[in-house]
């Protein structure tokens, strides 16, 4: 947990192309707080597999068009 | 910084308190007596001065933010109080392992409460302290 996962998200562009969603709505939506998806958009929290699915599938998307490997483009 | 955090905080600041209050009230008198014995009135003044600290304190944070004072854990916050919990589990056994050590040294009773207790206030410490530490890292 202290070092930084190197798993790379797409979760703050897709959250500001949908319109004006906030931290605070993201995370009612997959049930965490804001702190948590502040966390997880600057990288420094994997989300489980299940809030992984659950951000993918609010967005339309699926998991590996929001979260990729560190270093796989 | 989340509700958590910040309680993290609170409560690392209280435990901090009251342990140099009891340290300072015990090497008070053991420096008198040698290890003098735990005196309750000590110990149920500690409780509430700690108690006072952790209820004020929670209460005005959440007054400050009361949209962050929102009490359910959601997965970052358990992950983090459990590894917290787990690690500072074991600097508590290991405080308490060394405190009957040495009491099959010394035969020393009291000096036998004092290391525990000890202990049992620098594992909660450590407990706060490393929350606070995962959550600025995670």
């Amino acid at each position: 947990m202290s070092k930084r996962p190197p798993i790379t998200n797409r979760v703050r562009e897709l959250r500001e192309r949908r319109g004006q969603m906030t931290q605070a709505a993201l995370g009612d939506a997959i049930g965490v707080t804001r702190h948590t998806v502040i966390a997880i958009e600057q990288g420094r929290y994997s989300p489980s597999l299940e809030s992984a699915f659950r951000i993918a599938r609010l967005f339309g998307v699926g998991v590996e068009d929001v979260f990729g490997w560190e270093g796989d483009g | 910084m989340s509700f958590r955090e910040k309680s993290a905080w609170l409560m690392a600041v209280a435990v901090l308190t009251g342990g140099v209050f009891y340290a300072l009230a015990t090497a008070g008198l053991s420096a008198q007596l040698g290890a003098a014995a735990p005196l309750a009135p000590v110990i149920v003044a500690l409780v509430a001065v700690m108690a006072a600290i952790a209820i004020f304190g929670h209460v005005i944070v959440a007054l400050l933010a009361p949209k962050d004072a929102d009490p359910a854990l959601d997965e970052r916050d358990r992950i983090v109080m459990a590894r917290a919990g787990a690690i500072s589990a074991y600097v508590f056994a290991t405080g308490v392992v060394c405190a009957l050590g040495g009491y099959l040294v010394t035969r020393d009773g009291d000096a036998l409460f004092h290391f525990v207790f000890a202990s049992l206030f620098i594992g909660q410490f450590a407990e706060y302290a490393l929350q606070i530490v995962f959550y600025r890292c995670a």
